[in-house]
């Protein structure tokens, strides 16, 4: 047995056309296709009728005990042909509802039709759950803690296994609200309670701290409170609370990392035996990313591998793939730079470890101010692409964004910047910034979903089995590019032939580079 | 890109019974039936008075009310089902998806030019089976 993806396809489409008229039109096919299976079934039942009709009990040309011979006599219709035509027409009205059927939900998912109502669904949902927290955090707490009890058992009458895994599964639908109301009171009213007072321990001995640091002044002393009514209506509007909340940690605690951990980066030159394949195609940078990160592939923790093109008139161009998280304490790349590449500072985004080796990386390799420049990164790696490409746009021209399983929803990455973004809806990393990503033009975002079962649309993924698990690994993102790719959306064929036309140019080079923080 | 094409029927129907059609040439263009389809209230087959007898006279055959209900259920299948395709082709043939970007509509397009030739198939059946309501038999 295998997992298998099925996918939903956010793009705005408006520029095609008059989507209303073509969601009509698909709606409309789908009432036939209803009412054709109706006269499926009624053909269905018709040799039975016919049994019914086909003598009268009282007939005397009728021998008994054998009413389907029709002696000279008694009346009769061809019931024998008659049985068979109603079978032909069951096959043909069935072969017609399936197909109208199937056109009608090709359409509807191939231009993102159902999607954007449910997702607006959706963040109205989400907004009554951050709303709840924001107002009740303590009650808010309580009901989640109680709730979870019981989804390990949900988990197992839906899936036949009680594993954690269930909790991302079941609660996918409310986790924005749920990391977006947490982040408002934490980024709104700093600490808690519990947490003033041991830090306030801790800082009462800040003599025997690295660095004499007075950890008590780096925390602000309020209590873990309700937000007041003006501060939640005004998040109603915002996507960002989780950004905020990683901002203030990163204020918070910035300093007290990089005296533990240090913060210059070191970065060298490397040369594996096996250099990345120029990616030719969206799932050529996917396949990339497992390379680099992967356990049995990856040349080292924290490594960056930059390709530098030359395209026919002599313009440069180069692709940048970015490492995934590590749990090296010397690594640029290690858990914990997540929070300040989460931050909604600009500045804290620039100044962390990650961004620091990324950036240094790309000078020693050659990359000048102006090239044409794609980056492709998955997990943290598309969280340092999506803040550079956010962060510093006026040093390079960054064409396109490749992501997989990162959470970069309010990441502000310019307008002409195409960002094709694989998420897993059951992921608990892409939901950390509590939103869904933004829907315009040059942003694709492909939504999937793990399920044992397939569908009719579902693809199999690579190297999984009978348990359920949580679908953090590349094997998922690169199963769900595919299944969005057999859809035959004109949204994921555009940023494919944008990728394309962004990686043009002969390889004439590919450097990795490894960064150590001392 | 060629458009779907409309239904075609390419000779009357042999053996000059007052069958119903879907229309030479419906579809696409909305083009109206040229012939409605047979009613399904009539009897399909005029006869003797005395072979519409439902109780038949005596000694004869007894059967042919409970057969004349029969014929109704066909009559009225065929007529439902026949407008169930004239549905399915107004809603294949009242957009045009060549015009739109993407492979899906290329896709669907496709299908559902198949899917003409399908309807044009299961019309032809239709009028088959509305042949078969011919009541057949009787006292000689």
């Amino acid at each position: 047995m295998t997992q298998y993806v099925d996918t939903k396809i956010r793009a705005n489409l408006t520029y095609l056309g008059d989507i209303d008229a073509l969601e009509r039109f698909a709606t409309g096919l789908l009432a036939v296709a209803e009412r054709v299976s109706t006269i499926t079934a009624m053909w269905q039942s018709m040799p039975l009728k016919m049994q019914m009709h086909r003598h009268s009990t009282m007939c005397p040309y009728l021998p008994m005990g054998a009413p389907s011979v029709t002696p000279s006599g008694h009346k009769s219709l061809p019931f024998d042909a008659i049985e068979g035509q109603a079978r032909t027409h069951v096959e043909q009205y069935a072969q017609l509802a399936a197909t109208l059927q199937s056109a009608a939900e090709r359409i509807l998912r191939a231009y993102s039709i159902y999607s954007d109502s449910e997702q607006r669904a959706r963040r109205i949902v989400n907004e009554m759950i951050e709303f709840a927290i924001e107002r009740f955090p303590i009650g808010s707490s309580f009901f989640l803690a109680g709730a979870s009890v019981f989804i390990p058992f949900i988990g197992l009458v839906d899936e036949g296994e009680f594993t954690p895994a269930s909790y991302s599964h079941e609660l996918w639908w409310f986790q924005d609200g749920i990391v977006s109301g947490y982040g408002a009171v934490l980024s709104g009213v700093p600490m808690s309670a519990g947490l003033k007072s041991l830090f306030k321990k801790i800082g009462s001995s800040s003599g025997k701290m690295p660095g004499g640091i007075d950890l008590s002044r780096l925390f602000d002393p309020k209590t873990l409170d309700a937000l007041e009514w003006k501060d939640v209506v005004e998040n109603l509007f915002h996507t960002d609370e989780a950004n905020e909340a990683a901002g203030q940690f990163t204020k918070l605690g910035g300093s007290f990392v990089d005296r533990i951990q240090g913060s210059d980066v070191n970065v060298y030159e490397i040369h594996p035996r096996k250099p990345l394949e120029k990616p030719e195609t969206i799932a050529d940078a996917y396949r990339n990313i497992e390379l680099l990160n992967g356990p049995s592939t990856s040349p080292g923790y924290a490594t960056i591998c930059i390709q530098r093109l030359e395209r026919p008139d002599g313009k440069r161009a180069w692709i940048v793939t970015l490492p995934d998280s590590d749990g090296h304490p010397d690594s640029p790349c290690s858990v914990n730079q997540i929070v300040p590449l989460m931050s909604d500072s600009s500045r804290q985004r620039l100044d962390s470890e990650s961004m620091k080796f990324a950036r240094e990386a790309m000078k020693q390799a050659g990359v000048k101010k102006g090239d044409d420049v794609v980056l492709i990164g998955g997990s943290q790696g598309g969280l340092t692409a999506a803040s550079m490409a956010g962060g510093i746009s006026s040093e390079y021209d960054f064409l396109h964004v490749v992501t997989a399983s990162a959470p970069i929803a309010n990441h502000p990455i310019p307008g002409n910047t195409y960002v094709t973004s694989v998420e897993m809806e059951t992921d608990p990393l892409t939901a950390l910034d509590g939103a869904q990503n933004p829907v315009r033009e040059s942003w694709l975002t492909v939504q999937g979903m793990n399920s044992r079962t397939p569908s009719p649309t579902s693809t199999p993924v690579e190297g999984t089995g009978d348990h359920l698990e949580q679908p953090t690994g590349m094997n998922y993102q690169r199963a769900a590019w595919q299944n969005a790719t057999e859809a035959g959306s004109p949204a994921v064929e555009e940023h494919e032939r944008h990728f394309q036309e962004a990686t043009q140019g002969e390889l004439v080079g590919t450097y990795f580079y490894q960064g150590r923080i001392e | 890109m060629t458009q779907i094409h409309p239904l075609t029927k390419s000779s009357p129907t042999p053996g000059g019974l007052p069958v119903g059609t879907l229309s030479p040439g419906a579809g696409l263009n909305g083009i109206q039936p040229s012939k409605p389809l047979h009613s399904p209230s009539s009897p399909s087959t005029p006869g003797p008075p005395s072979m519409l007898t439902p109780q038949g006279l005596s000694g004869g055959c007894q059967c042919h009310g409970t057969v004349q209900l029969a014929v109704q259920i066909l009559e009225s299948a065929v007529a439902g089902s026949q407008d169930a395709l004239r549905a399915a082709l107004d809603a294949i043939g009242n957009f045009d998806l060549t015009q739109w970007e993407g492979s899906a509509a290329t896709l669907c397009h496709d299908m559902l030019q198949r899917m003409c030739s399908v309807i044009n198939a299961t019309d032809d059946e239709l009028q088959v089976t509305l042949r078969m309501t011919t009541i057949t038999g009787g006292t000689p």
